[in-house]
């Protein structure tokens, strides 16, 4: 019986640790299941409320907040009830939750 | 290792930018960082996504004394103890130029946070006179006069904000009790009047006063934070990042909670009692828009 084997001769790409795919293991040349940090949800997480200049455009809110537009990601994870889709769920007028910076350095580890 | 290209251009790999806090920007990135600032104060938030540092949690002072359904009251309106200056002295002291009194500039002049202990009397001195083979005294009336007036409140500095105000009531108080001297165009002029006013118009009539001794104390049992003193108060500090004070403040450690405590001596000039003290006018009230109590 032919039991699959991973092909490990070929170089894999290297996430950093803020992007969302940073602590996914690979299975060969494969992603495994995503595994998204988890983010705290701190009591005195400021509220938002997207509006134009931000509308589609979590990268530039990262980049605003945190300097790091590759942090694209991290507003969908702090609010997963709100935001499911990380582009398109930021219209205006949609509320949620802003992680703080040492809080993603912390749980991400950066 | 993936190259991430940033909305500003520069190359960014997996940790935040050594440049980027919340102090002021080095000229090289003042480009980028002022389109961003742009786009997060129109969206009002703050770099970092931390809170404001004026209305952080606990801050007690409300500057502009806001009325529950949010409008300005106007300072008349103001019941809260406030010790103050005649305009053009006060122009001398806390204007809004004024780096370490400027604060106070907000609420024109010292307002006690919280509600002080005050202590005031009024006294008659009244003569005893010893009258031979009599039961009892004779009484003379000699003259009155109101005592000395202590007040005693209590500040915390929970942000900055608040760390500035205390620190510009502390140097008011010193200034108050110091005169005019040597090169000054003023020297020879005793220390400043102040006025007294709290609790509304009845009880403390914007009272004429002298400061005749001020006393902080720096209690040994409390945390003391760092503040930057005489620095501009739209500062870019947040709470929850480290105060930059280098280069455009003086980092001051104060007290998260002390006491100040101030003794005024109520002082009438003998032109406004001559001409308009009449016991009649005191009793009906008619003479506290002359500051008499």
């Amino acid at each position: 019986m032919a039991t699959f084997t991973a092909d490990t001769s070929t170089t894999r790409p290297v996430y950093d640790r803020n992007s969302p795919y940073g602590r996914t293991d690979f299975y060969g040349n494969f992603l495994d299941l995503i595994n998204l940090p988890t983010i705290p949800k701190l009591a005195d997480d400021q509220f938002f409320t997207v509006n134009k200049t931000y509308q589609f455009r979590p990268d530039l809110l990262a980049f605003d907040l945190y300097g790091d537009a590759a942090l694209w990601w991290v507003f969908a994870v702090r609010n997963p009830n709100i935001i499911r889709d990380p582009v398109f769920d930021m219209k205006p007028g949609v509320k949620f939750f802003l992680p703080k910076k040492q809080t993603i350095t912390a749980a991400l580890g950066i | 290792m993936a190259n991430l290209s940033q909305p500003d251009g520069s190359a960014q790999s997996g940790s935040f930018p050594s440049n980027f806090n919340a102090g002021p920007a080095s000229p090289a990135s003042v480009a980028a960082t002022d389109a961003s600032s742009a786009r997060l104060a129109s969206s009002n938030i703050n770099r970092g996504a931390v809170a404001s540092a004026a209305p952080s949690a606990g801050s007690v002072f409300n500057l502009n004394f806001i009325s529950t359904n949010g409008t300005a009251l106007p300072t008349e309106a103001d019941w809260r103890v406030r010790i103050s200056m005649a305009p053009a002295t006060a122009n001398l002291f806390y204007a809004s130029t004024n780096p370490i009194l400027g604060p106070l500039y907000q609420t024109n002049g010292v307002i006690f946070p919280y509600t002080p202990t005050i202590d005031i009397s009024h006294q008659a001195r009244w003569n005893p006179t010893t009258v031979t083979h009599s039961n009892y005294n004779s009484y003379f009336y000699e003259g009155s006069e109101v005592s000395s007036i202590t007040i005693r409140g209590e500040f915390t500095v929970q942000n900055i904000q608040e760390g500035q105000y205390l620190m510009a009531a502390i140097h008011f108080f010193r200034s108050c009790t110091k005169m005019f001297f040597g090169q000054s165009t003023l020297a020879g002029t005793p220390p400043p009047v102040v006025y007294l006013d709290g609790f509304g118009k009845a009880y403390f009539p914007r009272v004429p006063c002298v400061v005749q001794s001020f006393n902080h104390q720096m209690p040994a049992e409390v945390d003391y934070i760092t503040v930057p003193v005489g620095a501009d108060l739209n500062l870019n500090n947040t709470a929850g990042q480290p105060i930059n004070v280098s280069g455009y403040a003086i980092p001051q450690r104060l007290p998260t909670a002390s006491s100040l405590s101030v003794t005024l001596q109520p002082i009438y000039s003998r032109t406004n009692i001559q001409n308009n003290f009449t016991l009649e006018g005191f009793s009906r009230g008619a003479l506290l828009g002359n500051g008499f109590i």
